[in-house]
């Protein structure tokens, strides 16, 4: 279990991060969403003890701590953070890299070859960084992670770069690493993509957790959704009134929550927005884009 | 650990600066080796049958056309004699009488020559001691060649007695300027060994190794690099001396000067004893140089700053050496002084400071004493949080 207990930082006048508690237990990835600049890649950082915060702490099964030079030894050997393009060797080949973040912590390359092929990086890994294009690099990062196999995993921006196809690979990779029970956090801008996977949804605001997104198959979670201009909500609520719990998002998306409703009062609701021209209904949870919008483009 | 040193192996191994060292320094090796190492002038040649025929002929030839000049005529005779009696030890092998007859009649040209001044040989020009210079070099030749034949050496061979072997040619490169060049080779192998992992924060500030630890495996790193660069060049110079002159015996004995209150006077030991100890002090010295650039690497990170630095520390000893500085200085034995190893190791250092204490000994304590200090310095530096993170 990692704890964030209490972090804050500021830089200057401006206040990062203020007062964030967090607890991610094994087999569970949180995502980390905010607009650049408002302290994600601080957070982990932090977590990473890359930076110290002002105030507060973070702590791996509630024995592990960064309070000395021993101890932030003993947590590196249960986290890895996602090496950044940018800081990978060029003159060195994507395997010496995989292999030396292998060797690092587990103290073998058993599983390199594996990582290599599921990864889709046989015809490149032995070629230097170098001649590499933005995604094999975003590849080789996430390798050397997988190479590593801590228990906890930080990553930022992991999908940078990359073409759908690997999107979907990495997205399988990331499921599977939270079927082994691998504590994962991510910052990341994909946002749709941000949803197939995590257990939980972080929005930053002004240094504070402003919303937490529960990625759970319960119907209250549930939403009929469709798109309706600001100057048609009025009349469309005098119409049929909205029940109790909807909610209207960035002045564009009307959401009718699906808690407690029979079957053909779904269907009527449908008919009653298609009937009024608004035929791009779906049904499902408030998806973290919707959610990314209501947050922070909300004007 | 091993996948640490494995990965910064690779990284020093695949850096383009150090491998135009080693392979300059190569190319170098073996230019010395074919080239400059053959046109080597000794001070004195060694006296073959030919040679001494050709002088007693000489001598003999003076004696009849200037039979009228008495120190002629008395310097003539008396080279011709000490030549017959060399001639003679030579054809029998008696090497300490073929030795001291060497030495008598190098004296007797000598005076023949220049009378009671000064052999320009034995100093450079605008050397204010020439005197002090050509006592101490003949004193040296004196001490090597009845080393020769008090010890008993096997198989003398003219480049033996020129000191022309392989191994006799790396004592006299390590006596002149190769200490700092190798230094200098170091320093450039070592200026970014740290500054390099800079543009790689995320890979070097996560790893699960103490920054201490991470330190000492660059450390070996580099050390090793250094270590194959001597290697390299001594294996060049076996290939291209060796077959030419021989490798040369570890026991050759090699006179070392100890400095005395009433002058001075030559020791000797073993040519394998000399170069150990002189590895001794250059792996010392190396070692000290490396962890002071990687303090600097430390505290500066600047590249620029390490090669100024590192390569000032090399010269430092100018800034506190005078010729004449007199005995009762102990600045001698600052550690700079012993950078120079082999001038420390065959005692000029001594002869230069008009000391007794500038040898292995207290170089090893002066280096150990300053390597000591340096590691103090990384521990207290690192014990700030902001040096540990690049």
């Amino acid at each position: 279990m990692l704890e964030i207990k209490g972090v804050s930082q500021s830089f200057g006048d401006h206040t990062v991060l203020d007062d964030i508690n967090l607890t991610i237990r094994g087999g569970e990835i949180v995502g980390l969403v905010a607009p650049n600049g408002t302290g994600k890649t601080t957070l982990l950082n932090i977590v990473m003890n890359f930076l110290k915060p002002d105030e507060g702490k973070i702590t791996y099964k509630q024995k592990m701590d960064y309070s000395s030079k021993r101890k932030e030894i003993q947590m590196r050997r249960h986290l890895s953070f996602l090496p950044e393009i940018d800081d990978l060797y060029q003159e060195l080949t994507g395997l010496e890299h995989i292999n030396y973040y292998g060797r690092l912590w587990q103290q073998t390359t058993r599983e390199v070859e594996q990582i290599i092929e599921r990864l889709h990086m046989t015809h490149y890994v032995k070629n230097p960084v170098k001649t590499y294009s933005l995604g094999m690099r975003q590849r080789l990062c996430f390798a050397m992670m997988l190479a590593a196999d801590t228990e906890v995993m930080l990553m930022d921006e992991v999908m940078n770069g990359l073409d759908p196809d690997n999107v979907d690979l990495l997205t399988a990779e990331l499921i599977n690493l939270k079927e082994r029970g691998k504590i994962i956090m991510i910052a990341s801008h994909l946002l749709n993509n941000l949803d197939l996977y995590s257990d939980r949804v972080l929005f930053l605001k002004d240094g504070r957790v402003v919303l937490e997104s529960v990625h759970e198959s319960q119907e209250c979670d549930s939403y009929i959704k469709v798109t309706v201009p600001s100057h048609a909500i009025e009349q469309l609520k005098t119409e049929k009134p909205f029940p109790e719990g909807s909610r209207y998002m960035s002045h564009r998306l009307l959401c009718i929550p699906l808690n407690g409703m029979q079957p053909d009062q779904v269907g009527d609701w449908v008919s009653f927005l298609y009937k009024k021209g608004y035929r791009d209904t779906t049904i499902g949870e408030i998806g973290s884009s919707e959610w990314y919008s209501e947050l922070y483009n909300n004007k | 650990m091993v996948a640490q040193f494995t990965f910064e192996w690779l990284l020093f191994t695949r850096n383009i600066k150090n491998r135009l060292i080693f392979i300059i320094f190569l190319i170098a090796a073996v230019y010395y080796g074919l080239v400059i190492a053959p046109d080597f002038q000794p001070l004195y040649s060694f006296a073959d049958e030919d040679t001494i025929s050709e002088r007693i002929d000489d001598q003999q030839y003076l004696l009849e056309i200037y039979p009228e000049r008495p120190y002629t005529v008395e310097s003539a005779y008396n080279i011709i004699e000490q030549s017959e009696i060399q001639r003679e030890a030579l054809i029998e092998e008696d090497w300490e009488t073929y030795f001291q007859s060497t030495q008598q009649v190098n004296n007797e040209i000598h005076l023949a020559r220049y009378g009671y001044s000064v052999d320009p040989r034995f100093f450079d020009i605008n050397e204010p001691y020439p005197g002090q210079a050509a006592a101490f070099w003949r004193g040296y030749t004196n001490v090597r060649y009845t080393g020769y034949w008090e010890e008993g050496l096997e198989d003398i061979t003219p480049s033996l007695v020129e000191e022309r072997t392989v191994l006799q040619t790396i004592q006299r490169l390590l006596q002149d300027n190769l200490p700092v060049i190798l230094l200098i080779l170091l320093v450039l192998l070592t200026i970014d060994i740290y500054t390099r992992d800079k543009g790689h924060t995320t890979v070097f500030n996560s790893k699960p190794l103490s920054f201490g630890k991470v330190l000492w495996i660059k450390t070996l790193v580099v050390m090793i690099g250094f270590i194959l660069i001597l290697l390299t060049g001594f294996i060049a110079l076996l290939i291209t001396i060796g077959p030419r002159y021989g490798l040369g015996s570890f026991s050759i004995p090699i006179p070392v000067f100890e400095f005395t209150i009433y002058g001075g006077e030559f020791e000797r030991i073993s040519i394998g004893s000399w170069l150990l100890q002189a590895i001794v002090l250059l792996v010392m010295s190396g070692l000290g140089l490396v962890r002071l650039i990687l303090w600097f690497s430390i505290l500066i990170k600047q590249e620029l700053f390490n090669l100024v630095a590192g390569v000032s520390v090399l010269f430092a000893e100018s800034l506190y050496y005078s010729r004449g500085i007199g005995f009762f200085s102990n600045i001698g034995l600052l550690p700079p002084t012993f950078l120079s190893v082999g001038s420390v190791m065959m005692g000029y250092h001594n002869f230069l400071y008009n000391s007794g204490d500038i040898h292995f000994m207290n170089g090893v304590i002066s280096l150990g004493i300053t390597i000591l200090v340096i590691e103090i310095l990384i521990y207290l530096t690192t014990r700030f949080r902001v040096f540990r993170r690049i």
